[in-house]
């Protein structure tokens, strides 16, 4: 079973021409995006990822570009629910799939609750990387098992770089909307 | 980024075809160590081949164990209840590792074949073996007594032709529980023990695993574990969370009707070349009472074969006091593991 | 509703809407009709000279546009030296001009094309060949140097400094402390990229630029220098009205932006640029590595007889920077015979430039790093040995000039007090809980205060709504929300009736976003323009007011912030594993504006200096003096698990004495002694005593 040319070997450029396909290699390639549940239909460059294909190619500049590298989690967005580092991903392997990004959520006027709870507890300073916080909160709230201690929530936020070190402002807002979620809204019984 | 073509694979036998007609193509899972690589020029397929879509993605239990599809996520493996119950020490070494949003795209597949961290390697202007054969190893350095920044390279497996270290979790806690790889190829499928599956750098670091050209991860089996097993993972790092391992170890034994150990298997990560499966300290602690004694002697055999290069000497007595500290959380609980 | 009390309130930033939606735009966000991308091709070497630079494959690429290299660059110029005049260039001296390599990933060409992956990809394909030299890399060696300097001063103060005779007063003290200390280089790793979008009227004679910038007028001033360009003839607009936190790396002009300028010039279309993140390890800027020497000389219960304190550090082939380390130990503590030396080596390496208390930050690590250690020595109590050494006026003036306003004995008693300093374990290594060590640490801070000229325009409606303009910025540091309160407070309107814009050069031209003066020289202004207002807002009509306030003059007071600060840590001394379990900073600022963004950027100090002390550090091949940290996974900073238990307490008290607001700017302080404070509580927690950061767990394992 050796072959010593497996995986991790650096390898020259190919001649594809065995996938079938005209013009050069990056020809770009017709795809549809779901973001913020609108259908996109676009022409890309395989080599786009789905942070530039949403920053560039259609205008969602909320989701930032920290690293481009998986290192700093601006570019979190949600994909069928799980939250994603959007710069290590292409947007050709992301079609058809509901997206949701920041500019989904909520806008100046109508603040989502974790958006509000952001501005309240200044869970942010510079607002770079607070498109990708909060992403990351709406996932850790809304669609994974909710965290229970203090400790928890700063683990799996840490995904989330922050060099203003709004980290205690983050854990405070995320506190307080889980548990305004946990609490009966007023005259319900409880 | 070079340009590729971008293909979607249908079924594992599309894939397996697509990747014969293209010699040099990669496969896409999750991305996270392709694209990261292929952007740094590490990587320059002409073919990407998707293959997320080839219904490798469920999690299986039968009688001998769990089936684990390649394309499960490293967050649906670590969370998978069956997991954190029966194979606790899989489930920690997952989320000691990345980020959340990390492991929702990474795949188990995909984790058997992560790159490997050495800044020589991922840097296409400096000397690296593992990458281009013959230039170089600059971690090792380029002349004797200025070895390059090789803090976090291994102490354990290494050659004179690469002292990387092997950078996944996962894998360390997979080699303590014996699992076992399923891979398949135009011709056949067959099932790799994981620690056989990683390759020593020797003098061919370019080959990291015992995967061939021709060949696909599909999945891996988590055999069970002996009754009344315990297992543990701890990782120490540089920062509290998302930092690669500096030393970890994952072990899991079972003791018997008399307290001694009958079941052992150490695994240490940060350390080696390849997850390290450590016979060594393992022949020390069968059968033997699970003492402190006992502990140490282990780590000291564990890391009696150990090269330390000049900035990551620490690793020795870090990695065997890691191990130490596992083997005692799991025979006394608790002991103030948690600040 | 009259606003009451607005002035400290802890009022929601008011640009916190259009932050968490992602309506903010930053530079890099901003896209232009035609736009086309450039990408930097940097050199992989860090001293010699370009051989030969093959761009054939590059032009051919697709899409591309312009592949510049020396040898079709068009002219470009120092960018400037002079801060004072506003036109400071990170390095006085410009790429693609020369074939000459002074540090790794210098930029060597610059490659436009249509799209971003298309240019990146093309910049990959320029083949550079070299004739390399081994690079200096190594302060130890490099300070062993000929070409090593002794700069007069720094920032207008002595560096080179004497004062008694400390030989003598060393000879007559009982006690004494000689260590030296080292801070590893530091990048500022803001979040968001450099980045520079450029565009040119049709007919030249205008430039708009899209900017990453602390100081929008310094980056017009300079930018068009470096391009050539006569501000009489071209109008050259700078933009930067969001930015993803800059800590000093985006206050001085850098070349890449003069790049992007010429290249749309060149091709008659906007370009933007963005740096990538490994881009950010060379070209925009670090705080310098430093070697330090402290000295100190006491009685037998630590009264200071003698100190000295000699820094060795360096700058870039290519521009004198000085880190104006030694400064803050002239003036902490009352001594009357003390010396400060300062020795400038020079290194391949990029520009070093000012980061978020430069000087301050790796001096205060060494000197109260020595001053825990005299503490230890003489057996006195931390705060009792900084009480004892109490500077009540300006140590500088012979203890004659008296200080604006200084409470720093509240700040050690109110910290003594809300953290239980009492109970901290008197001997190292004494108290555990489990496997991990306790220990307690504290150290001082002080930055100076300092303010400058700036212009405000305030325009009121006759509905009684007012909008700030001014070329000043918000980093994440509140100016906007400060702004909004002081004319909210001066016209008596509501906090949500005030707008502000920022950081334009169409704007009233305000000060660099650097030095913790922003508040100090713009609020003045804002408070003036506004106060000419009043009589439209009482005659409810509309008006416009445009004032400049010069910054302030000497006026017989020393002006400086302090604090106090204090960390328990936890050490898992085995394991090598430290977390900061609790941290509690008092400071002493003056007057508070907002409550709630001040609490924010000193937790960010704190948190940054918690990173320094603990984990972070640029690592350069020795070899080749490669960067080899470049990503924020190599070049760790905290995250959130890494946080916890801070607490913030502000003296409050408005200096009388310094600017009309009584209030001295706090984006700096924090971050100057945070370190030694956690370094002295490892010391105190394992007996370990760490004079080199960060404090790794092979740190500790080596020495434990």
């Amino acid at each position: 079973m050796d072959n010593p040319e497996t995986e991790q070997s650096p390898e020259t450029e190919q001649s594809p021409e065995v996938e079938q396909s005209g013009g050069t290699a990056d020809a770009a390639v017709p795809i549809s995006l779901i973001v913020n549940g609108m259908r996109h239909d676009l022409t890309v460059d395989p080599r786009v990822t789905l942070l530039d294909a949403l920053r560039n190619h259609l205008g969602f500049t909320g989701t930032k570009k920290g690293c481009d590298q998986g290192q700093c989690g601006a570019c979190t967005v949600l994909v069928n629910g799980h939250r994603i580092d959007s710069c290590l991903t292409l947007a050709v392997m992301n079609q058809d799939v509901p997206i949701v990004t920041i500019e989904g959520l909520g806008t100046p006027e109508t603040l989502h609750p974790i958006q509000k709870a952001f501005i309240e507890h200044d869970g942010f300073q510079c607002g770079y990387c607070t498109s990708g916080q909060i992403m990351s909160v709406v996932a850790l709230l809304e669609y994974e098992e909710p965290p229970v201690s203090d400790a928890e929530i700063r683990e799996r936020m840490s995904g989330n770089l922050c060099r203003c070190g709004a980290y205690p402002g983050i854990v405070e807002a995320i506190k307080c909307v889980r548990d305004a979620a946990r609490k009966p809204v007023a005259g319900e019984a409880a | 980024m070079n340009p590729f073509r971008y293909v979607k694979a249908t079924s594992p036998a599309d894939a397996l075809a697509r990747m014969g007609r293209n010699p040099g193509a990669r496969f896409v899972a999750g991305g996270t160590t392709l694209l990261d690589l292929m952007k740094l020029g590490v990587e320059t397929p002409g073919v990407l081949i998707d293959i997320n879509h080839l219904g490798l993605d469920r999690i299986t239990e039968d009688l001998h164990g769990l089936h684990i599809g390649a394309h499960v996520s490293n967050t649906g493996l670590a969370e998978d209840d069956s997991v954190k119950k029966n194979w606790p020490v899989v489930s920690q070494a997952i989320l000691a590792g990345a980020s959340t949003q990390l492991r929702n795209m990474a795949t188990v597949g995909g984790n058997l074949l992560q790159g490997n961290r050495c800044g020589y390697f991922r840097d296409v202007a400096m000397p690296c073996n593992r990458r281009d054969p013959g230039t170089g190893c600059g971690a090792l350095g380029e002349q004797p007594g200025v070895e390059g920044i090789n803090r976090y390279c291994a102490v354990l497996g290494t050659s004179p032709s690469c002292i990387t270290a092997h950078p996944s979790d996962m894998c360390v806690a997979l080699v303590a529980v014996d699992a076992k790889v399923k891979i398949s190829s135009p011709a056949f499928d067959r099932l790799e023990r994981a620690e056989t599956f990683f390759r020593l750098p020797g003098d061919t670091p370019q080959i990291q695993t015992d995967l061939g050209a021709d060949e696909m991860i599909t999945g891996i089996e988590l055999p069970k574990l002996p009754a009344g097993a315990r297992s543990m993972y701890l990782k120490v790092r540089d920062r509290t969370s998302y930092a690669y391992a500096l030393t970890s170890a994952a072990v899991v034994l079972t003791l018997d009707a008399g307290g001694n150990i009958d079941h052992i298997r150490v695994a240490l990560g940060g350390v080696g070349s390849v997850p390290w499966r450590s016979h060594e300290a393992e022949n020390v602690l069968l059968r033997s009472p699970p003492t402190e004694e006992a502990f140490r002697a282990a780590a000291e055999a564990a890391f009696a074969g150990a090269v330390p290069y000049q900035y990551n000497g620490f690793k020795i007595a870090l990695g065997q006091d890691t191990l130490v500290r596992v083997l005692n959380e799991l025979v006394r609980p608790g002991a103030g593991e948690q600040p | 509703m009259i606003p009451k009390n607005v002035i400290g309130a802890g009022i929601d930033r008011v640009d916190g809407p259009l932050k968490v939606t992602g309506s903010a735009k930053y530079a890099g966000d901003v896209s232009l009709g035609g736009m086309v991308y450039a990408v930097p091709v940097t050199s992989t070497i860090a001293r010699g000279n370009i051989a030969s630079m093959d761009t054939s494959a590059a032009v051919k690429a697709p899409g591309v546009r312009i592949v510049m290299t020396r040898e079709n660059a068009p002219p470009l110029f120092k960018g400037g030296n002079d801060y004072t005049d506003a036109c400071q260039s990170g390095e006085d001296w410009m790429p693609l001009q020369d074939d000459e390599i002074y540090y790794d990933g210098q930029i060597i060409g610059l490659v436009v094309a249509d799209t971003l992956e298309r240019a990146i990809h093309a910049a990959d394909l320029v083949k550079t060949s070299y004739q390399s030299c081994r690079p200096m890399i190594d302060l130890t060696a490099a300070l062993k140097k000929p070409d090593v300097t002794q700069p007069a001063t720094a920032l207008g103060q002595p560096l080179q400094y004497e004062r008694g005779d400390v030989d003598k007063a060393l000879t007559k003290s009982l006690v004494r402390i000689d260590q030296t200390y080292t801070t590893p280089v530091q990048h500022h790793n803001p979040m968001e990229p450099h980045a520079s979008v450029a565009e040119w009227s049709a007919d030249g004679s205008s430039l708009t630029l899209h900017e990453t910038s602390q100081w929008v007028v310094n980056s017009r001033n300079s930018i068009a220098r470096m391009l050539g360009i006569d501000q009489s003839k071209v109008t050259v607009r700078v933009l930067s009205p969001f930015l993803g936190g800059g800590f000093g790396s985006k206050g001085y002009a850098w070349a890449f932006s003069a790049l992007t300028a010429a290249a749309a010039r060149e091709l008659g279309c906007p370009v933007k640029l963005v740096l990538s993140r490994r881009q950010m390890y060379s070209l925009n800027g670090h705080r310098p590595s430093t070697t330090q020497t402290v000295t100190l000389g006491s009685d037998r219960r630590g009264r200071l007889k003698a100190t000295r304190h000699l820094c060795g550090t360096y700058t870039s082939k290519v521009f004198e920077y000085i880190e104006p380390v030694v400064l803050s130990t002239q003036l902490l503590y009352k001594c009357s015979s003390l010396q400060t030396g300062f020795d400038l080596a020079r290194m391949n390496t990029g520009t070093p430039t000012p980061m978020r208390g430069p000087g301050e930050t790796p001096g205060l690590f060494a000197l109260e790093s020595a001053m825990d250690e005299l503490a230890f020595a003489t057996g006195t109590d931390p705060i009792d040995l900084r009480r004892l050494n109490y500077a009540e006026r300006d140590p500088r003036t012979n203890n004659r000039q008296r200080w604006s306003s200084k409470h720093l004995n509240e700040c050690y008693d109110r910290g003594e007090e809300e953290f239980g300093w009492k109970d901290r374990p008197k001997k190292p290594a004494s108290r555990r809980d489990g496997r991990w060590l306790i220990g307690y640490g504290m150290a001082s801070a002080t930055y100076p205060a300092q303010n400058t000229s700036s212009s405000v325009k305030v325009s009121l409606t006759a509905d009684g709504r007012a909008e700030i303009e001014v070329a000043s910025h918000d980093l994440g540091t509140g100016t906007y929300t400060i702004l909004c309160q002081f004319a909210a407070n001066e016209l008596n309107l509501p906090v949500s009736k005030v707008s502000c814009r920022l950081a334009d050069t169409f704007l009233p031209p305000g000060p660099c976003a650097g030095g913790s003066q922003t508040v100090a020289s713009v609020g003045p202004a804002v408070i003036a323009a506004c106060n000419k207002l009043l009589k439209f807002r009482a005659a409810g009509e509309p008006g416009e007011e445009t004032v400049t306030i010069p910054g302030s003059q000497p006026n017989g007071f020393s002006w400086q912030s302090f604090g106090a600060q204090f960390a328990e840590v936890r050490v898992d001394a085995a394991l090598g594993r430290i977390r900061v379990h609790r941290f509690l900073g008092i400071y002493d600022v003056g007057q508070i504006i907002n409550e709630k963004t001040a609490r924010s950027q000193v937790h960010g100090g704190i948190i940054q200096g918690i990173g320094m002390a603990l984990m972070e550090a640029s690592a350069f091949d020795p070899y080749f003096g490669r960067v080899m940290t470049p990503n924020l996974a190599d070049y760790h900073f905290p995250v959130n698990a890494d946080i916890h238990g801070i607490r913030v307490s502000f003296i409050n008290e408005p200096d009388p004495h310094f600017g009309p607001l009584g209030a001295r700017g706090l984006g700096e302080l924090p971050l100057t002694g945070a370190a030694a404070a956690v370094a002295n509580a490892v010391f105190n927690a394992t007996g370990i005593r760490v004079r080199d950061l960060p404090i790794l767990p092979d740190t500790i394992l080596a020495k434990g």
